[in-house]
Parts: structure tokens; sequence; C-alpha cells
């Protein structure tokens, strides 16, 4: 790398000995410790999540590039010339992949609460109630209640009109609360 | 980048008919000088090592 010193530098995201995600690590370090020298990460994978991997510290300098835009050169060039002047590139179906799942968030109004008001709506759809949850939960009265009401608020349930609870579990269920993950990455506890 | 805005670019890829393909293509594009190529990271590109990788 010193004595060669390129502009830029073009890697598999799979490399020996590990096949896994070495190109990702590499372009890390590379940047590290060349931050005029870009790196274009080439993978198979339309996973976004090795994208995020690679931007996780920053994005100046490093591109990802599914295999498939290999074959039209000027993309390729053009990403190996954005990234030596410290731009980023992504490929354009990681984008589509990630605006998708971030406009199926938006759309589900669960997306808004928190993993303790999934756990107590969950029980509230499983017909418990606010003493039941306490119970089950191991929560407190005032503290149920607080997130009872969260969860009234953050579903926009009007306080007239409607049995808020019985709105309340019908968004859940339309929503598929169990499949719920938030923006964390984990799962409801 | 020298003078003439022909970039220099080193590829990194375990799999010789992806790695030619690549270096063919690039080097055909007549803006990427094809500088270095490798078929592994820890010998050459892990800037804590001082190892180089071949000469195209």
């Amino acid at each position: 790398m010193r004595r060669f010193s390129p502009d830029a530098v073009l890697t598999d995201i799979r490399m020996p000995p590990g096949h896994h995600m070495e190109g990702i690590e590499a372009a890390r370090a590379i940047r590290a410790e060349h931050p005029d020298t870009g790196v274009v990460v080439l993978s198979q994978h339309a996973d976004e999540s090795y994208a995020l991997a690679l931007f996780a510290d920053g994005s100046a300098g490093l591109g990802y590039l599914l295999k498939d835009r290999i074959g039209d050169l000027e993309d390729l060039v053009h990403a190996l010339r954005e990234v030596q002047v410290g731009g980023s590139v992504i490929d354009p179906q990681i984008v589509d992949t990630l605006v998708r799942r971030r406009s199926a968030g938006a759309a589900n109004p669960l997306s808004e609460l928190s993993p303790r008001e999934l756990d107590v709506l969950r029980e509230m759809a499983r017909g418990r109630t606010n003493a039941g949850i306490e119970q089950s939960l191991y929560l407190s009265s005032s503290t149920v209640e607080k997130h009872v009401n969260a969860i009234f608020t953050k579903l926009r349930l009007p306080a007239t009109g409607i049995h808020r609870r019985v709105a309340a579990v019908l968004a859940f269920l339309q929503s598929d609360g169990n499949a719920v993950i938030h923006e964390d990455g984990n799962p409801p506890t | 980048m020298d003078d003439s805005g022909v970039l220099r670019v080193v590829i990194a890829e375990d799999n010789y008919l992806v790695r030619e393909g690549l270096r063919r293509l690039l080097e055909d594009s007549g803006e990427i000088d094809v500088i270095a190529c490798t078929a592994t990271l820890s010998s050459c590109l892990m800037p804590c090592v001082d190892s180089l990788p071949t000469p195209c």
C-alpha cells in the first residue's frame, strides 16, 4: 500500500481466509491508515446490513456495489473516482431496500412504541387487564397505566368516541405486532 | 492520480477469473491504471502489513 499508494482499492467483500466480511474490515483499515485512498467493496449480497457495516464509522471514501454492477463499466469507474475524492457510493439496489424498509416502518404505527410499550400492548392483546399486566410483567400499577396511556397517544387514539383499548389491540393484531423489530435491530423484550 | 487524470487502482479479488476480468475491464476504460492485483487481503492490503501486492 505504501509503495503503490493507489488512488483507490477495489475489493471483494468475501476474501480469504474466512470468506466472510474481510473486505469490509480491510476497507475500514485502509481508510484509517490511508485517508487519501478510496475503497469500493464489491458484494454479491443485496443484504443492506453489509453496507451498513461498511459505513458504520462514516461513509467518506467508501463505496458498496453489488457485483451485478460490474458489467456497467461507467458505474464502476464513477464509483472509483467518487471514493477517491472522499465521496461515497452505495448500490441503488441497496438504497431501494433501505427505503422500502424505512417506509414500511413509518407506515406501521407500532414502530413508534418502545419495547416495553409493545410488551404491554401484547399483554393487552392477550386479554389481560391492567392488573393482569402488572403481574405478568412485574410492573407497578402506575407504570402500567403510564405505558397504556403512551400507547394510546402514540397510536393517535382519540380519548372519546372509541374504546381505545380495543382499538389498540386491533392495531397490534393488524400490524402483526409480534414481528415488530425496533430500529436498534432488536426484537421486543 | 497522475496528470492525465488516470486513477491508480489496486484490485483485491480471490477468484482469478473475476480478478482478471476486472483488470481488463478497467484498463480497457482508459481511465484506470490497475497497478496491482491480489488474491488475499492479509498479505498486502492491511496497512499494518508491509508486504505488497504483485504488480499486474
